[in-house]
């Protein structure tokens, strides 16, 4: 049986999850299964290769749940090298391998495409000998006639009292610097991998946003990463302002906000963290704290200003870290899974700032698999597929001067 | 061709020859031992891993062993200074050769387990509970920090916080990237704690005993009569028994 449950952030979705799973193991002595935003630690830390977990925590039917979740090629992957939406799918194979009375999925759906989400229910529904409950801020997008939600009541034992976001706030002042980015022939594959990116040809133009879209695995976030300087491709060229190749200055042409805010996280407060950014590059105190300001407004982070941002819960994490990623002041800002554990309401006033600042003159490219977010903004939609896009010639030329 | 030992077989295998070893001073059974040793390494598909423990190890070893025992002190150790520099190589080669020897069963005994075969092994080597828990842990510890650490060196990479990838940068900002790496650690920690008591992850790896052994009995044999033998010679060397 599958059961939604709904409610904001911080109305207590996932103590509900957590008291329930506690109930599962503790009631008839059966085991359960909790997959949370942090999927990686879903995994029993045990084994290296998705079948040795597999086959680690697994009574029976491995090969079956293999089959209907289609990670059949993805095996004999080391754990650490999935992507987002794959480490998901392995997550909810090793939960449903080990027979539970009980799956909590925790906002991880978000990260699945639509094919791979389908996928993940089917297997679910045929493979859950009890309960599912599923809390995911983009159910309205999907779940019509699965299941009808739950309201979960508000909770009230939060400590902190975190503000919403503001899609009407100052955005970020203009960076001086603005020019087309211009790819050409970039291929990059990893250690004994497939190339990732394949002969890649793109213009992207400032001012713009543009939803890079495709399925899980499909390169997206490498190519975010070579944008951004973090990864020097295997081959190819990637020109802006007269300079070549991002990876020789990282973080100067753009500011990247990492699926998964805690590897982004560096300072010991809010505030160092927004600081540090728009640091970098060598500013001065005013824009500094202009561009700092701006970000605590718009991403209402003043009654966090002094916390440790790993003491706060994963959405607001994800806030802290999308807020540091604006802050830097970048001619571009790459957004990977921006709403991913957001609600409804905070995506849409992500999705206001975002468009703010893009009609700003600030170059925006969004990884996301919520179609209902990118709607939101006017946006140039490429799609990767087999480390190509599928205009590579209409992106390449057809961009306005 | 199944060219993998049982369990039990290459646990009993590896013990003998890393006892063999320790018992043993002549470099000349060492070697012998050692060039034995090269194709399982070879077929156990860790030749590189080898190479790698030789140039990262042995190398310095080596380096530092050869000439501070021949040339500086030229005695072995328990004879006086200078009195005997052959007796003095020899003993250090002996010491080399060992560790090469010993380097290279423990690799051909872990690295060349399939990880998918990892923790029935460890199961049948007698290790059970925590005990078994704490093994497994321990050979994914050490890849999944680098990732991760990784990870994380990207991620200050894209913030600009690092110019290049070099070790020299990472060096200099280690304080900062240790910060998310330590509390990231910790999280997943707590969280996979959760995780195995929810899953009855104990109960499992208990329960992993019971699977049929794919090693080949064959390969077993031959590797523990070999083990066996080089531990005779070992012993028959030493004391002279033969």
């Amino acid at each position: 049986m599958l059961r939604l449950i709904d409610g904001p952030n911080f109305s207590g979705r996932t103590t509900v999850l957590r008291n329930a799973i506690t109930a599962a193991r503790n009631g008839d002595g059966r085991s359960a299964a909790y997959v949370g935003p942090e999927v990686f630690t879903s995994f029993s830390g045990l084994a290296s290769t998705v079948a040795s977990e597999l086959d680690l925590v697994g009574d029976g039917c491995v090969g079956q749940i293999v089959s209907a979740l289609g990670i059949e090629p993805l095996l004999d992957r080391d754990l650490s090298t999935l992507s987002g939406g794959e480490e998901v799918l392995c997550a909810i194979a090793a939960g449903l391998a080990c027979q539970p009375m009980r799956v909590a999925l925790d906002c991880v759906f978000e990260q699945l495409d639509h094919g791979r989400r389908e996928r993940a229910l089917g297997a679910l529904c045929g493979y859950c000998v009890g309960e599912v409950l599923l809390a995911d801020n983009r159910s309205r997008e999907w779940a019509d006639g699965v299941a009808a939600p739950e309201p979960v009541p508000a909770h009230d034992g939060n400590s902190v009292r975190f503000d919403a976001i503001d899609g009407e706030a100052p955005v970020p002042a203009r960076p001086e610097h603005l020019s087309d980015i211009l790819i050409s022939g970039l291929r990059h594959r990893y250690e004994h991998g497939r190339w990732v990116l394949d002969d890649l040809q793109l213009r992207l133009c400032p001012g713009t946003i543009v939803h890079l879209a495709g399925e899980n695995g499909a390169g997206k976030s490498t190519l975010a990463k070579i944008l951004v300087g973090a990864l020097v491709p295997s081959a190819g060229k990637v020109q802006c302002n007269g300079a070549v190749d991002p990876w020789k200055a990282p973080g100067r042409l753009a500011a990247y906000h990492f699926q998964n805010p805690d590897t982004q996280l560096f300072r010991s407060t809010v505030r160092e963290e927004l600081l540090a950014g728009a640091r970098v590059c060598g500013r001065s105190g005013d824009v500094v704290a202009e561009l700092v300001d701006a970000a605590v407004i718009a991403f209402g982070l003043s009654s966090v200003l002094t916390i440790h941002p790993h003491e706060l819960p994963f959405s607001m994490r994800k806030r802290v870290a999308m807020a540091s990623t604006f802050a830097c002041g970048t001619p571009w800002v790459i957004l990977d899974e921006p709403t991913l554990g957001q609600d409804d309401h905070a995506a849409g006033q992500i999705a206001t700032y975002v468009r703010r600042t893009a009609e700003a003159g600030i170059g925006i490219i969004i990884i996301s698999h919520s179609q209902p977010f990118v709607d939101r903004l006017p946006h140039q939609r490429i799609s990767l597929a087999h480390g190509k896009t599928d205009q590579q010639e209409q992106h390449a030329y057809g961009c306005r001067s | 061709m199944n060219t993998t030992p049982t369990a039990r077989g290459r646990l009993a295998g590896s013990l003998m020859a890393v006892a063999g070893a320790v018992i043993t001073t002549s470099p000349l059974l060492l070697a012998a031992g050692y060039v034995f040793l090269l194709p399982v390494l070879l077929i156990g598909a860790v030749f590189r891993a080898h190479l790698r423990f030789l140039v990262i190890v042995v190398l310095p070893v080596a380096a530092f062993a050869l000439v501070v025992w021949p040339f500086v002190m030229g005695a072995p150790p328990g004879e006086i200074a200078g009195s005997n520099p052959a007796g003095a190589f020899r003993f250090a080669s002996a010491t080399v050769l060992r560790l090469m020897f010993v380097g290279g069963v423990v690799q051909a005994c872990v690295l060349a387990i399939h990880s998918r075969d990892l923790a029935t092994t460890f199961r049948r080597w007698g290790l059970r509970g925590e005990w078994l828990i704490a093994a497994l842990g321990a050979t994914v510890l050490a890849p999944e920090m680098k990732r991760r650490a990784d990870r994380v060196f990207t991620a200050a990479l894209a913030r600009g916080l690092l110019p290049n990838r070099s070790i020299w940068s990472r060096l200099r900002v280690l304080p900062t990237t240790l910060m998310p790496l330590t509390a990231w650690s910790l999280r997943a920690a707590i969280s996979r704690a959760d995780n195995w008591h929810e899953r009855k992850l104990l109960d499992r790896v208990d329960a992993l005993a019971g699977r049929p052994d794919p090693g080949s009995l064959v390969v077993s044999g031959a590797l523990v009569v070999a083990a066996i033998i080089w531990l005779c010679a070992s012993i028959s060397l030493r004391w002279r028994i033969l």
